[in-house]
């Protein structure tokens, strides 16, 4: 026997200290960000990171001491996501988002937003002809507990105490319960439902989707039938323009999951799967944010307001900067 | 792992009577990925116990938050705004805890700390905002769309049938119980999103066993007289090629354990030596077994270098070949 010591023993002493020096940086990075380290740091942290690479790769192929290559493995893990991750913090991400992902990503799956969006549209109109046709056909499509006194058996004077603010509200004044009850309301629960069941039966979401806008078409019916059309779409318009907008953009995010599994086009069935349900997290991830905005409207401004053209102002002013958000934000590369 | 090795050679119970069935590195799932570098870093794939709880452990912080706000609140609001700020708080938590910090802390949450796991992208590649979106949103689906419905079935869809909370039970099973079902541990969240949740690596660098200088690892009652004395047993070639790669990592295990009773290492020492047809029978332990650990290290590096990768004691030697079967190899118990 030659040597007094093995090869690998010789060949870790060499290396360690740099090794431990990796292992400072990234203790670092992981504990308080990459802003930590100095500018000399940062230069020296992926030249100490290939180091660690080849180590590691010298080391299992001579080395039979098993902590050594352990160590080196995790080391080399742990230094591959602080050099290889996006360097960003938490208020860089929200602006991003903001301004780029999420309107980026609702033009990205426009395709399957308009199908849900014609759904949504056929919906209503046939809910509302059947309404109007007979007044009956009302409770096909409303539950009695959602439509809360909203039915046909209520008289003209009711309808328009409940539209104008008129009525006793238990809530009244209480800006917080009226932005709860809202968040809560059917809408948003159909939203995030479309999104969650879009990953496994794309036809429940047509069918989730479907029944929720005759909910509307059936409304709008009976409020026509007494006349209170303008009334009716100047209490809703203002808060649901973003709220119906959320409700099928959330559909549109769950219909492009069921039809990447259906459609991949050129990728991988997985693959298909991933690309497109990152866009579609990110979408509804929005939509969730459109869904506070909403209740924002209609729990804080929307009972402030009574007479009907400022209600039409705010909603026609609601429909411009969501179109103007979607159409515009983000096209700028960079 | 060390449990399982104490036990083996401390002989509680049941042990599995060879050294060879107990210590080998248990099958561990992995991920394999390349970096750019050119060099594969393998990492090891969560279980499903550590995803579990991780996930109640998220949980039950959820609940505190929860429980957190309600003990506060009441100071400034009435006792029906309560409910409606706690749905509220609530639903803010669904909807942002998870997303929230695994943005924040690179892919952990904090159950997810605390079990030692971590997301990554399944091809190696940044973790990306949208993954951890997709991943998070689809909870809603997975955990508490199901759990709403048990409690109340009314709550999602009004008129909900009795059955309801059968099929919710049913649902939330299948969902929960899909991460088992495919070797990867992946979750819903997980094949959308294109990640895969992986222990955290832990880099721990332990003493070089075969380095020339004495090692912690040697007992008190003998670290002195190591380090002064010279080497007390030398070894010859033929008795160095009866083990393996194998074997050889195994004895690097056991001398690392600190706790190793001194009966447990005289039994590996003497079958090692009754192995090797060792002349001088004895000596102590430890100092036998770290001079032999470093030997037959020198000498299996050395012919790793020419290229000969003896994998473990039954591995076929063109030079010698091994004149022990696998049925006397057992006879050695651990615990002797």
């Amino acid at each position: 026997m030659s040597a007094i010591e093995p090869r690998s023993a010789q060949f870790r002493r060499e290396r360690e200290a740099r090794w431990r020096e990796l292992e400072v940086l990234v203790q670092k990075v992981e504990t308080r960000g990459l802003r930590s380290l100095s500018a000399e740091q940062l230069q020296v942290l992926p030249i100490l990171y290939r180091g660690v690479i080849s180590s590691l790769s010298v080391a299992r192929a001579i080395s039979l001491d098993r902590n050594v290559v352990r160590y080196l493995e995790a080391l080399a893990q742990r230094a591959y996501f602080v050099v290889y991750s996006p360097r960003r913090t938490a208020p860089e991400v929200m602006t991003e988002f903001f301004r780029r992902s999420f309107p980026r990503a609702v033009r990205e799956i426009r395709g399957p937003i308009l199908l849900a969006f014609a759904i949504s549209l056929l919906a209503t109109l046939i809910a509302y002809s059947m309404v109007r046709a007979d007044l009956d056909d009302y409770y096909l499509f409303v539950a009695a507990e959602y439509a809360a006194g909203r039915d046909p058996t209520a008289s003209t004077e009711e309808l328009r105490a409940i539209l104008m603010n008129e009525d006793g509200d238990e809530h009244d004044g209480d800006a917080l319960a009226n932005f709860a009850a809202h968040l809560f309301s059917n809408n948003a629960r159909i939203g995030l439902l479309c999104y969650a069941v879009g990953i496994v039966p794309v036809l429940l979401v047509g069918l989730l989707l479907f029944q929720n806008f005759a909910l509307l078409g059936a409304f709008a019916a009976l409020h026509a039938e007494r006349g209170l059309s303008v009334e009716m779409w100047s209490w809703i318009l203002p808060h649901g323009v973003t709220e119906l907008l959320a409700v099928i953009v959330c559909a549109g995010a769950g219909l492009t999951i069921g039809l990447a599994w259906f459609f991949p086009g050129e990728r991988s069935r997985t693959r298909s799967l991933v690309v497109r349900s990152r866009t579609a997290g990110v979408v509804a991830m929005g939509s969730v944010l459109m869904f506070l905005i909403a209740a924002l409207i209609e729990g804080f401004f929307r009972q402030l307001v009574d007479d009907i053209p400022s209600r039409y102002l705010l909603a026609a002013s609601t429909a411009l900067f969501w179109s103007a958000y979607f159409g515009l934000a983000g096209r700028r590369s960079g | 792992m060390s449990s399982k090795l104490r036990r083996a050679l401390i002989g509680e119970g049941s042990a599995p009577s060879t050294l060879e069935g107990v210590l080998g590195p248990p099958p561990v799932a992995t991920r394999e990925i390349p970096t750019p570098e050119g060099v594969t870093l393998t990492f090891e794939i969560a279980s499903g116990g550590d995803r579990a709880s991780g996930f109640l452990i998220d949980l039950v912080l959820i609940g505190l938050l929860l429980l957190g706000c309600g003990f506060l609140a009441p100071q400034l609001l009435s006792f029906s705004s309560l409910l409606i700020f706690l749905q509220l708080v609530f639903f803010g938590l669904r909807c942002f805890y998870f997303s929230g910090f695994e943005l924040l802390l690179r892919g952990r949450t904090p159950g997810k700390l605390l079990t030692r796991t971590q997301v990554i992208d399944r091809q190696g590649g940044p973790l990306r905002v949208e993954a951890i979106f997709a991943r998070n949103l689809t909870r809603e689906f997975e955990h508490f769309i199901p759990f709403i419905v048990l409690i109340n079935g009314g709550a999602i869809l009004p008129d909900a049938p009795v059955w309801s909370g059968w099929f919710a039970f049913v649902w939330a099973g299948v969902f929960g119980l899909f991460p088992l079902l495919n070797p990867e541990r992946l979750r819903l969240g997980d094949v959308l999103a294109g990640t895969i949740v992986v222990k955290a690596p832990q880099p721990i660098l332990a003493d070089d066993l075969g380095a020339e200088a004495p090692t912690e690892d040697s007992e008190e009652a003998s670290g002195e007289e190591i380090a002064s004395a010279p080497r007390v047993h030398s070894f010859r070639r033929e008795q160095l090629e009866r083990y393996g790669i194998y074997e050889l990592q195994v004895l690097e295990e056991v001398l690392r354990q600190q706790k190793m009773r001194r009966k447990t290492l005289i039994g590996i020492r003497d079958r090692i030596q009754r192995k090797i047809g060792y002349e001088q029978r004895g000596g102590d332990p430890r100092v036998f077994l770290e001079e032999f650990y470093r030997a037959q290290r020198i000498f299996l590096e050395e012919r790793l270098l020419l290229g000969e990768k003896r994998e473990d004691k039954h591995a076929a030697d063109d030079a010698q070949p091994s004149r022990e079967g696998r049925g006397s190899t057992d006879e050695g118990d651990a615990r002797s």
